[in-house]
């Protein structure tokens, strides 16, 4: 069935002539466990092509939409927390297999003439694959990926001559935004991708032409005999490892439930910010090379390395003729120059682990990922995952009494109290007993212009039931009515009523207290609490009108004022 | 003999290693791309506050927009879910057609003074959904009405277009 169509395209393409040549093709020396790393490379990117095309199918690059979207793809997909976990995972094993493939290169001396070109070649596919890595580190716009995108445009920016304008370029606007998602995106899937195949294509072909290496120390009668074909020796053996690297993988992402998406990106939350590790080596360096000099770090010695490591062949040539050990020469200060650069990544690594301080900032953080995960459940606000607390209105009243309130209204636990009257724990019968004990305390109105108000100095029987009648006008569900009932006797009685009125009964001189901190009473007040049924003219508050606060936000702070418990009036 | 058995059993093994690392990225791929059909992601059906009962006139159809919160794939917000056409009777009852076309979906409007009417394919309808002229293959799509404190509650719902049969899209 489908021999006729193979043997219809080969008479078009001849293709099996060139399959057959690339199978067929001999190994000096025989199939090897240490050329897998080349065909792994190959083999891992293909992985990552793969889940990339499966994350791509639901990643939106903007500010807005980017978290928001991972967190979709994370928490909502079939398998989808498996399919970032393993893009991530892989694309980090890519790197280090590819390097590990780079130091058998060079212990091998595949660097050599004929090989130049492959081997430098190979260099600039280790960069595009960093390349590829970090501008994918920047899209799921958590903490770390903004600050590290904050961290990179200031490093590009301070290249010499071209570093501004190539920021401008990559960022698109005024700000790290929208445009500058987009584009990362852009070069994370076409660009990058692109330069790493193209690196991959010139590199097979020099293989083809020059055809491999025997492993080091064999000579060429034994590599002759030894000799295999490609396929199926070597092929089994590279299929085998990739497996083997996979399987690995998929269990370590099974086993930690895929990557965690971090906080949301927010320029006012502070977070200790670390690249890749591929790049703590330069992080460390930039430690020395500071200001001005900065690109030295981040531009002259990394490309030094790098051009070393491009010019040992043609080193080689020279040195060859007149030094007997120019090869181990050159390979020992290219292992010992890698030496130095794991060094500084490692000593990074764990001076951060060891940093209380560090360790204590980003655990503060991940208290709100673990938060913002929670609310995202139900589908971010498409004003972004900044505004995710609006999924849940106690947490949206706090931020809102946080903006427009705590100045003035201060914590419990400030000392000294300098704030007008404290709603720690407002309205729950604690706070009351305790205001009308005490009404001068600083927590109280001490700090404000009232000081007309006696302390109740009656029993506690008689502060129980007023405060019950005051409970009771709150509306809250749990009062005991035969208690209010006799507190609303001594609420005259006891001469609350010479100040405050009751439903527009009374003199008026203090707030009227009829649906004290219910709803529609605390409505009115924040909108105007110098009216006559309130503080009049002792009011020292801010009206709060409808430009100062939406209708929503005044509706969640109500309700947060109002769920305030006996526990948090401990003031 | 020996070594074509051998290389037989390796080829095999290619096969099966080559098909394990395809399984391991191709299978959670299909799960992200699938999911839509293996679960119902969003659905936007439900009662929404259309308008006040008093602003209807008998015998006068009103075209209403239904406002809700939507979720659309990660996101949340308040937002237009459809329209409707709201009709209040002599008798008071009130009859709710969705303003989608039956036929392929565009949104129908007020044709004549007697009719509704597709501007895709010049379908018209009576005020009643039924169709006068035009390709619909069935009548405009009633919605549920519920009446609550002078308010008038619609049930949005989507109906699959172009078929006799009326279903849930």
């Amino acid at each position: 069935m489908l021999k006729p169509i193979i043997r219809w395209l080969d008479v078009r393409t001849s293709h099996r002539t060139h399959f057959s040549a690339l199978l067929e093709s001999p190994l000096p020396g025989g199939a090897h466990w240490a050329r897998t790393f080349g065909a792994l490379v190959i083999i891992l990117f293909a992985v990552e092509a793969l889940t990339g095309v499966g994350l791509s199918l639901w990643y939106a690059p903007t500010t807005t939409d980017a978290w928001a979207s991972v967190h979709f793809i994370q928490h909502q997909l079939t398998f989808g927390w498996m399919l970032r976990g393993l893009h991530h995972v892989t694309g980090n094993v890519l790197i280090v297999v590819a390097i590990l493939h780079v130091l058998q290169a060079l212990l091998w001396g595949a660097w050599k003439a004929p090989r130049e070109l492959s081997w430098i070649v190979g260099l600039l596919g280790i960069q595009a694959l960093i390349l590829i890595s970090h501008t994918g580190y920047l899209l799921p716009w958590d903490l770390r990926s903004y600050w590290a995108t904050q961290v990179l445009v200031g490093i590009a920016g301070n290249q010499p001559i071209v570093g501004e304008l190539a920021v401008r370029v990559i960022q698109g606007g005024a700000e790290v935004g929208n445009a500058t998602l987009t584009h990362l995106y852009s070069m994370h899937i076409l660009l990058t991708p692109g330069l790493f195949a193209g690196a991959i294509a010139v590199h097979l072909w020099t293989k083809r032409k020059h055809g491999e290496l025997a492993p080091p120390g064999m000579t060429a009668e034994a590599a002759a005999e030894k000799a295999q074909t490609y396929f199926p020796h070597q092929l089994v053996r590279d299929l085998a490892a990739g497996f083997v690297v996979m399987l690995g993988i998929v269990l370590y992402v099974w086993r930690t439930n895929g990557v965690e998406l971090g906080a949301p990106a927010d320029p006012s939350i502070e977070y200790v910010a670390r690249p890749e590790w591929y790049f703590l080596p330069i992080f460390h360096l930039r430690h020395w090379f500071t200001g001005s000099a900065e690109f030295i770090a981040t531009t002259v010695i990394p490309g030094m390395a790098v051009s070393f490591l491009a010019a040992l062949p043609f080193l080689y040539e020279r040195l060859q003729p007149r030094v007997k050990q120019a090869q181990k020469i050159l390979i020992g200060l290219s292992l010992a120059g890698m030496a130095v650069a794991l060094f500084l990544g490692v000593s990074t690594a764990m001076a951060d682990a060891a940093n209380v301080e560090e360790v204590k900032i980003n655990e503060k953080a991940d208290v709100w990922a673990k938060q913002a995960q929670q609310l995202a459940m139900i589908g971010v606000p498409v004003s972004g995952p900044l505004t995710l607390y609006q999924n849940d209105p106690h947490l949206w009243g706090q931020k809102v009494f946080d903006r427009e309130c705590v100045a003035c209204h201060a914590p419990g636990d400030t000392k000294p109290y300098e704030g007008a009257v404290c709603l720690d724990g407002y309205a729950s019968r604690t706070w009351i007993k305790k205001f009308l004990r005490a009404p001068d305390a600083p927590h109280f109105f001490g700090n404000t212009k009232i000081d007309e108000m006696d302390a109740f100095d009656g029993d506690d029987e008689k502060l129980a039931a007023i405060v019950e009648f005051l409970y009771q006008q709150t509306a809250k569900p749990d009062v005991d009515l035969k208690l209010a009932a006799e507190g609303a006797v001594l609420y005259e009685k006891e001469g609350c009523l010479e100040c405050h009125s009751l439903d527009g009964v009374g003199t008026g001189i203090a707030p009227d207290l009829k649906g004290w901190a219910s709803e529609p009473w605390l409505a009115a007040f924040i909108r105007d609490p110098g009216h006559e049924r309130f503080y009049g003219k002792l009011n020292e508050m801010d009206a709060f009108d409808a430009e100062k606060l939406s209708k929503a936000e005044l509706s969640v702070v109500i309700g947060w004022l109002r769920s305030q418990s006996d526990e948090k009036a401990g003031f | 003999m020996a070594t074509s058995d051998r290389r037989g059993f390796l080829k095999v093994l290619a096969g099966v290693f080559g098909a394990g690392i395809t399984a391991i990225a191709g299978i959670p791929l299909l799960g992200a791309a699938l999911t839509p059909l293996l679960r119902r992601t969003g659905d936007n059906s439900k009662l929404i506050k259309a308008v006040a009962e008093k602003d209807l006139i008998v015998g006068v159809p009103r075209r209403v927009e239904l406002t809700s919160v939507v979720v659309d794939g990660w996101s949340r917000a308040v937002g237009v879910v459809g329209a409707t056409w709201l009709l209040k009777k002599a008798d008071g009852s009130i009859s709710a057609l969705s303003s989608i076309c039956p036929h392929s979906g565009c949104s129908i409007g007020q044709k004549t003074k007697e009719t509704y009417g597709c501007p895709c394919h010049a379908s018209a309808f009576s005020f009643e959904g039924v169709p006068l002229e035009g390709p619909s293959p069935r009548t405009m799509d009633p919605l549920a009405v519920e009446v609550k404190d002078g308010l008038v509650f619609v049930k949005w719902e989507r109906f699959k277009v172009g078929v006799k049969e009326r279903r849930p899209a």
